[in-house]
């Protein structure tokens, strides 16, 4: 697993600190080890579609996905499937995973509003001083985005700059096409946005990016799928207000002079199914305002249990 | 997108002033009468004052003024010989007439609603007593001064065609040469006496329309300099002037620092530097503020004058009324080869004089401005 080279220690630190004193991680790894599947299928197909953050199939209602890179999801209703990145919410920044159907028509299409939110808290009196003037500085640039990482489609690992208050993460809604039996092009919007407020300073900021998003799925047998996922941003909005004065701005993320701001990402990636076992490996890109562009491969296992 | 603002500022305009929601305004008539924040000698409380020249309540429009609202200031635009009153070449919108929320009580006092709308009438309230001292004192007229426009809230906008900066600046205020408009920020939680509702601080800016007036002859480009030595030099000037004016006008000292205690280092006199502080030591005598921190020598000399040696807040602001229009032809021979300085001013000052007021102001100046090399082009010997 590899993670954004501007992640912030203090993340790492605070995972295990915390999960040394909660139950939860303790469970987390109970899953793991003692789950057994009732009804472990291998295939994907119509009627076990691929389901990942940028397409619009859900979880079964009762089954439960566990990914190594760090979300866990479960099918609460055929309609509605929740989930959090775990570790996140050990590290001090709890989140939430929704994606709900909004339309579907069997074998046709579907279309889902999909989010994953992720809120931080950092008390700068409690920090040591190195890391209060680092969040202090970090956040002097307010309109700069936070910086959130996805890993993988199925799980994502957010790693949140070091502001006072913060929502961050990116939501949006997204349709599956089924081209045929194994071939499926998904059209959406996401709206990557970021909000943070610091009360010293009386300072609150928001922004967002809007990313058209395409990509593709591609069965590639009963056992392995491929997917393709460009989700750059093309416009952004920036506003802070502060003691100082309100401020807003608006970027054509497609003009060339604005190339450097902006939040985009690509995946390339391919998943073999076995039964409850899945893996997923690939490449990822990532373009952020605040760090440098990267690709960078990954790995990412999970588990499909019902 | 110009279109689309003035949509989205129309749309603010209607929720921060709404529609003139009168209980009763029928009795309503000039000399208006409002209820508002303002100054007396006690400081600052709610109070029943009399506009003697607002005619618009409605949309605080008078003979000494009017206020405007909505206005986008192009942060882009350059100051040139065609900017001149009225021209709006500075702006991509400039502005239109308020509209204030407020009801009227039995004695046909203005009640306002909210702070906004009491806020543009107590600026109104505060320009025409400053007009008023001029009027007074300096015989200013207001057709030669010119009927001025408050611009309340401006945002100050950056913009290409495919991307845009916006800002609606708070804490501050400020006089824009050329349009000769006066720009009242938004309030910030950090001012504790609002700027807007403040007499000090629109004194000041008052103080650079009238520096505008009789410096610059109302001409934007007069500023223009190739030196930025000059240039430094004349905006310090313009600014140790404007606190002066301020100063003089209100009879105190501390007015910025009631709005914000970071001013009283910087700009209460006497301050604790002297020019051979600030050019001798590393940090410019503890001063931060760049080319204000001279202009404060200048206001704590002249502050001194008046009040330490006596010779009165008024007459020593007449002597340095006088002294700018005498230092125009200075400006215009020295502006671009960076030999403009302050000396110019007290010596226009020293020169309106009596040869005892000489000696008084000689040892003031010396002191304050005590570098060898800047006593020489005293006219102190």
């Amino acid at each position: 697993m590899r993670f954004a080279p501007s992640l912030h220690p203090r993340c790492w630190h605070s995972v295990f600190k915390s999960a040394g004193r909660g139950a939860t991680g303790a469970i987390f790894l109970a899953l793991f080890v003692f789950v057994t599947p009732s009804h472990a299928r291998a295939e994907f197909s119509f009627e076990r579609p691929i389901s990942h953050f940028f397409n619009a199939h859900l979880l079964e209602q009762g089954e439960l996905q566990i990914s190594t890179a760090s979300k866990v999801t479960f099918g609460l209703f055929d309609s509605l499937e929740v989930g959090s990145t775990v570790l996140g919410f050990l590290g001090g920044y709890p989140n939430l995973y929704l994606k709900h159907e909004m339309f579907y028509v069997p074998r046709v299409f579907q279309t889902s509003f999909v989010s994953h939110l992720m809120y931080n808290n950092v008390n700068l009196s409690e920090s040591d001083p190195e890391s209060g003037d680092e969040a202090a500085a970090e956040f002097t640039p307010a309109f700069l985005p936070h910086s959130i990482t996805m890993l993988s489609l199925f799980g994502q690992w957010a790693e949140g700059d070091s502001t006072i208050q913060s929502l961050a993460g990116k939501f949006g809604v997204i349709s599956t096409l089924h081209l045929n039996e194994t071939n499926m092009l998904n059209v959406g919007f996401y709206d990557f946005m970021s909000a943070g407020a610091e009360s010293s300073y009386n300072s609150q900021m928001f922004v967002h990016y809007v990313c058209p998003t395409v990509g593709f799925d591609r069965y590639l047998g009963k056992h392995w799928a491929m997917s393709l996922v460009a989700s750059p941003a093309i416009y952004a909005l920036g506003t802070t207000r502060s003691y100082a004065g309100d401020t807003t701005i608006r970027l054509d993320l497609m003009d060339a002079a604005n190339r450097d701001f902006g939040y985009h990402m690509g995946f390339a990636t391919f998943t073999y199914s076995a039964a409850v076992f899945n893996i997923e490996f690939g490449l990822a890109a990532v373009k952020m305002t605040s760090d440098a562009d990267f690709v960078f491969p990954y790995l990412n296992a999970f588990w499909r249990i019902i | 997108m110009k279109t689309s603002l003035a949509v989205i500022c129309s749309v603010m305009c209607l929720q921060l002033f709404s529609c003139t929601a009168s209980t009763d305004s029928s009795g309503l008539a000039a000399p208006f009468r409002a209820k508002i924040v303002a100054h007396d000698s006690t400081g600052y409380s709610l109070q029943t004052v009399t506009f003697k020249t607002l005619t618009d309540v409605d949309s605080v429009v008078g003979t000494y003024a009017y206020l405007s609202g909505n206005s986008i200031i192009d942060a882009q635009a350059e100051l040139s010989a065609n900017t001149v009153v009225g021209d709006d070449s500075l702006y991509i919108d400039p502005g239109s007439d308020l509209r204030i929320d407020y009801s009227v009580d039995e004695d046909n006092v203005v009640i306002p609603r909210n702070f906004d709308s009491m806020d543009a009438l107590a600026i109104y309230y505060t320009y025409e007593s400053v007009l008023d001292y001029w009027i007074t004192n300096f015989g200013f007229t207001v057709a030669d001064f010119g009927r001025l426009r408050l611009q309340y809230a401006p945002r100050i906008q950056m913009r290409n065609q495919n991307s845009q900066i916006s800002q609606a600046i708070k804490l501050n205020a400020a006089f824009l040469p050329g349009s000769r408009d006066f720009l009242m920020f938004r309030t910030s939680a950090l001012e504790s006496v609002p700027f807007n509702l403040n007499l000090g601080v629109i004194a000041h800016e008052f103080g650079h329309a009238v520096f505008d007036y009789k410096f610059a002859g109302k001409d934007a480009t007069f500023y223009d300099a190739d030196s930025d030595i000059s240039d430094d030099n004349l905006s310090g000037m313009n600014e140790g002037l404007s606190d002066y004016f301020s100063f003089m006008m209100t009879g105190r000292t501390i007015d910025f620092a009631e709005s914000d205690s970071s001013f009283s280092l910087e700009r209460v006199p006497p301050v604790s530097w002297k020019l051979s502080t600030l050019q001798s030591t590393i940090d410019a005598g503890g001063c931060n503020g760049s080319y204000y921190c001279k202009g404060s020598i200048l206001a704590s000399a002249l502050h001194e004058l008046a009040v330490g040696k006596q010779m009165g807040l008024l007459p020593i602001g007449k002597l340095a009324y006088e002294g700018l229009e005498q230092m125009r032809s200075d400006w215009l021979a020295h502006r671009d080869d960076g030999t403009f300085d302050y000396h110019f001013l007290l010596n226009a000052i020293l020169e309106q004089a009596t040869s005892e007021q000489q000696q008084t102001m000689c040892t003031v100046f010396t002191k304050w401005f005590d570098t060898a090399e800047f006593i020489e082009k005293l006219n102190c010997k």
